[in-house]
């Protein structure tokens, strides 16, 4: 596993584990904000943690993007802990994640021509494993739960790590900051994070 | 790699679009990002498959969806917005039909996830449909039976629907309602008064709330017109020189639109309440636009047509500027329900609603809601909507493992 951040803390990762949670696009920018909770979720997901070619592609093409071109060149730098990138099924595969696709835009504008195919080829793959998936888009989050893949943002992610104990709230809450600094997320307080309510429930950037 | 048979499909259709396209291999190498002629005719003959960053920039390139590159069912609505995005040729109307082919699209959205049903006419707008049909069917020359046509519709629709001769009320809910045609309004600007489509199982009215209320009204029956006489173009896109087109279809329509918002029998009862007689006094004329919330220039076309106002007498009301004729004879607040912009963005309702029911029920996201008002505040949208989603369904975060 090549780890380009220092490790800044190690949790034991849980005792009994998903078969596979998947990371999208987003999951990956947001999470390389920060080497600590890059690294943080590698302790807790590597292993069964996995990811697909399109994510790959889209990080790949967003390299050259002015807002979030560093975090997708950090990401790049260490997806080892994902495994082998799933490849899409051709054809029938492919088929459902534009339908998929279709309908998570839903008449929006595509900034590029990968944008929410990631999401969506994700979504076919974790569909028939009954995957759980890190995906930021809120939109991508609703097709997921429509299609049997338990869906989760980050920021939800960091709520959740501090009710099972794995972050105290101040952890969580600089990590957050470190998201909102990279303009990954709104201004979210402790308490909020704590309370993981309503505030929480659109977080994440595509 | 050797295609399977599925994958040879795909060259295949992409051989045919490119020769249907008049392009070569090598512009077609060019818009997948610089492929050479070889792995084009790869991908042709199935030898190459076509990476997943690819199959959008083939399908922009031939003018196919990716479902039709892919080989799979065109949903029809789906379909048909891809024609409204390869169809926008006239620069004025470019940002109408981008907005017609948003709102299909999401139409297409909800209707896959949410169980949207189509527009249903009402029994008496049905009939009307029928008739307007078969009127329109007719072969026609002259404009005084382009004009008869389109009052004789009118006055039908008036009976038809019950309406009476007075005022029509909201006129977007009525069209809907009656119809079963989504309406929607968009800042659009001025360049184009807007579009009337209706195929490919779409039937939309949309028109750019930049100009006054009054004026929007007239879009709005104009475009109603164009639909209940079954006008064969699948989109009417509008601007001024083609609403006043000097031709049987136009004058057919306009002339619907004004006797439908403003029936001769309905100006005679406001004009015997006031009082007034031939020719009808300045005042007269804007209590009248005030009274059918249309244009000083509608009313003046139509004060015109019943022969309640000469030419020339309505001519020179016009130069004196609307807004000094309200000055002059009607209180500002009763004028802004003609003289002011309508509501800047109105969804269709049939979309609208469902849309919200989805959201709540965390069947569809922001984004047809978003798409639909036209906001791009997803967090400020998101905070007005939370409540409408269905607890149990926003808990099912707590199943995640982590």
């Amino acid at each position: 596993m090549s780890l380009i951040f220092p490790a800044r803390r190690r949790t034991p990762p849980p005792s009994h584990r998903p078969s596979t949670t998947l990371f999208d696009t987003g999951g990956l920018l947001t999470l390389a904000v920060d080497a600590g909770l890059w690294n943080l979720a590698v302790s807790r997901f590597g292993g069964t943690a996995r990811t697909v070619v399109a994510v790959v592609k889209e990080l790949e093409h967003l390299r050259k993007d002015a807002n979030v071109g560093g975090l997708a060149t950090t990401a790049l730098a260490d997806l080892v802990w994902l495994g082998d990138p799933i490849v899409l099924d051709e054809d029938a595969g492919r088929k459902q994640a534009e339908r998929l696709r279709n309908i998570i835009a839903a008449g929006r504008p595509l900034t590029h021509d990968l944008q929410h195919y990631a999401e969506a080829a994700l979504i076919v793959v974790g569909r028939p494993i009954g995957a759980q998936a890190i995906i930021e888009d809120y939109d991508a989050r609703v097709a997921a739960q429509g299609n049997g893949v338990r869906p989760m943002s980050v920021h939800k992610l960091l709520h959740l790590w501090i009710r099972q104990g794995v972050l105290t709230s101040a952890q969580a809450f600089e990590y957050s900051e470190a998201i909102r600094s990279a303009k990954r997320g709104m201004d979210y307080t402790e308490e909020e994070l704590i309370e993981g309510g309503f505030k929480l429930g659109r977080v994440g950037q595509p | 790699m050797t295609g399977d048979a599925e994958f040879d499909e795909v060259g295949r259709r992409i051989a045919d679009a490119r020769r249907r396209a008049r392009m070569t291999q090598e512009q077609l190498g060019a818009a997948l990002g610089g492929l050479d002629k070889t792995k084009v005719s790869k991908i042709e003959s199935g030898r190459r498959r076509l990476d997943i960053s690819e199959v959008a920039l083939a399908a922009a390139a031939l003018g196919l969806s990716t479902r039709a590159l892919l080989g799979m069912p065109e949903r029809t609505k789906l379909a048909f917005a891809g024609r409204l995005a390869t169809d926008a040729h006239d620069d004025a109307l470019r940002g109408a039909y981008r907005r017609a082919r948003q709102l299909v699209e999401i139409d297409d959205t909800l209707t896959e996830v949410a169980g949207l049903a189509s527009g249903v006419p009402t029994a008496a707008a049905e009939a009307l449909l029928a008739e307007g049909r078969a009127t329109g069917a007719r072969a026609i020359t002259s404009k005084a039976t382009a004009k008869r046509q389109g009052r004789e519709l009118a006055e039908a629709a008036r009976a038809g629907l019950d309406l009476g001769s007075d005022a029509l009320g909201n006129l977007p809910d009525l069209i809907e309602a009656q119809f079963g045609v989504d309406v929607a309004l968009s800042p659009l600007g001025t360049e184009a008064d807007g579009l009337c489509v209706h195929g490919g199982g779409v039937n939309l009215i949309l028109a750019s709330s930049d100009f006054p209320a009054g004026h929007v009204r007239f879009t709005l029956a104009h475009e109603l017109a164009h639909h209940l006489l079954g006008d064969t173009r699948e989109v009417i896109g509008e601007d001024e020189a083609a609403m006043f087109a000097d031709n049987v279809v136009e004058w057919r329509a306009n002339a619907f639109a004004a006797h439908f918002l403003m029936p001769e029998r309905g100006i005679q009862a406001l004009l015997r309440f006031r009082q007034e007689t031939t020719p009808v006094s300045p005042s007269g004329v804007i209590a009248l636009m005030i009274h059918f919330q249309v244009s000083l220039a509608a009313l003046v076309y139509q004060l015109n047509e019943v022969r309640l106002l000469g030419f020339d007498e309505g001519q020179a009301l016009r130069a004196q500027g609307v807004n000094n004729l309200v000055r002059a004879y009607a209180e500002a607040d009763a004028a802004r329900v003609v003289l002011n912009s309508p509501e800047r963005v109105r969804p269709p309702t049939r979309l609208h609603r469902v849309a919200l029911n989805a959201f709540g029920e965390r069947r569809v996201g922001l984004a047809p809601i978003a798409g639909l008002l036209e906001r791009s505040d997803d967090d400020e949208l998101y905070s007005e909507l939370a409540m409408l989603i269905n607890e149990t369904d926003a808990s099912a975060d707590q199943d995640f493992i982590v």
